[in-house]
């Protein structure tokens, strides 16, 4: 690979960037570009962050299970969340639970869970996809699972605030109510990722390269934050070798 | 608790609220201008969870990261499948993980591997290679049904089934992982 650092090493560094010091960022289940997001971010600007990553005995400051983390969550102590969706749409909204009709449909997917809620009560929702495509990015999801926004009358401190995909990165315009370009990884074109993307993107012409990793960000990335995320995801760090 | 509904801050927007037509909204009589919804409480039957270690009073520890005290504190039955069981009354020794109290308790089994293919802290790992052959049988209705026959309905007890996925593991030792939808598969380097 000529660019010297993987996809997912781009995504972790996109999705680190738009963490903070002395924010409150929790990851859920099966996000281990996230995790080592949070990680990253702490290692660099961030040592102040307060992370809480599910899987980990090293980051998890509850002893009250699952309960104890929702009702942290609900009192609107959590900055950023993470999620992903099997379809993602303009207006931020994200389908986790079918795809077709929700009495036939054509694939039955795990279900929301937790992103029923969180969206609402979490101040950023960052979402991330691997496989930016069509199939992904559509114009309408077939099930909202969460909306990227609402209406006021009902209790809302935050909501989607961008996607960080392999391609790029679209970040939700709040008076707008949409997913926007706001940035091509290196390497990638506008027109790949519009061609690939279900929904007009209304990029600044020409569009904004992401930064790329860093030296130190990926020599943080390969030792120190592989090591940690080993104990979470063994099988994504045997899958992920930039080394080899 | 036994209150009949919680009202629950989110939901509202959803298609939650138009897939299940007891999911409720209403003005929150404390505060008007805010919609909430509303949710019936759930009672399950039976809950059954795996623990660490179980005694013949009922008392059960198991790890504190899940929602075993939860669960057990809701259902009207509760089984506790446990890895050993202690000959003391483990509500008087220190323990690691979570104590659910005998009280809440109507069987413990004793299961060691009982949480097999998934995790016991402190046992044991995951089982991913029985995890990923499990994610291929569930692909159709027939591969499912042959891999229900294979553990679970052809088997005599638990003590068979972990002896076949013991041999199933050693005869396959790298399944591939299942590409399915939102399963997560990133691209290695190839520099």
């Amino acid at each position: 690979m000529t660019a010297g650092y993987t996809p997912a090493e781009m995504m972790a560094v996109a999705i680190a960037g738009r963490l903070r010091d002395g924010e409150t960022i929790a990851v859920g289940a099966v996000s281990p570009i996230p995790a080592s997001a949070c990680l990253l971010a702490k290692e660099t600007h961030a040592p102040r962050a307060r992370l809480i990553l599910l899987g980990s005995r090293e980051h998890f400051p509850f002893n009250g299970g699952m309960q104890e983390f929702y009702n942290f969550a609900m009192r609107g102590r959590i900055d950023v969340f993470f999620g992903s969706g099997a379809q993602i749409d303009q207006s931020g909204s994200f389908n986790l639970n079918v795809i077709g009709e929700h009495d036939h449909p054509r694939v039955r997917l795990p279900g929301g869970r937790a992103q029923g809620v969180l969206p609402f009560v979490v101040k950023r929702t960052i979402l991330f996809r691997t496989d930016h495509s069509r199939r992904v990015f559509v114009p309408r999801v077939d099930f909202v699972t969460a909306p990227g926004s609402g209406p006021g009358g009902v209790y809302r401190l935050g909501g989607v605030n961008c996607v960080v995909s392999d391609l790029a990165v679209l970040a939700f315009h709040p008076e707008r109510a949409r997913l926007e370009l706001e940035s091509v990884h290196p390497g990638v074109s506008l027109d790949e990722v519009q061609e690939r993307t279900g929904f007009p993107l209304h990029a600044l012409v020409p569009a904004p390269i992401t930064p790329p990793p860093t030296a130190r960000e990926l020599d943080l990335l390969r030792t120190t934050i592989r090591e940690r995320l080993a104990t979470i995801y063994p099988e994504f760090v045997r899958a992920e070798r930039p080394s080899d | 608790m036994n209150v009949p509904f919680a009202p629950v801050r989110g939901l509202l927007g959803t298609d939650y609220m138009k897939i299940r037509p007891d999911f409720l909204r209403m003005a929150n009589p404390y505060d008007p201008e805010e919609e909430i919804a509303l949710v019936p409480a759930l009672t399950p039957d039976v809950a059954v969870f795996h623990g660490f270690r179980g005694d013949r009073f009922g008392n059960v520890v198991t790890t504190d990261t899940a929602d075993a005290k939860l669960i057990a504190q809701a259902a009207r039955r509760v089984i506790a499948t446990v890895e050993e069981v202690a000959a003391g009354n483990l509500a008087e020794e220190p323990h690691t993980g979570v104590l659910v109290s005998g009280v809440h308790v109507s069987a413990v089994v004793r299961a060691p591997r009982g949480a097999h293919p998934t995790s016991c802290a402190g046992h044991y790992g995951d089982d991913g290679e029985h995890i990923r052959a499990y994610m291929r049988a569930a692909g159709s209705d027939e591969s499912f049904r042959a891999y229900l026959e294979r553990f679970i309905l052809g088997t005599r007890d638990h003590g068979e089934y972990l002896e076949r996925a013991e041999h199933t593991r050693t005869l396959t030792p790298t399944l591939s992982l299942g590409e399915g939808e939102g399963a997560i598969s990133m691209p290695s380097n190839s520099e």
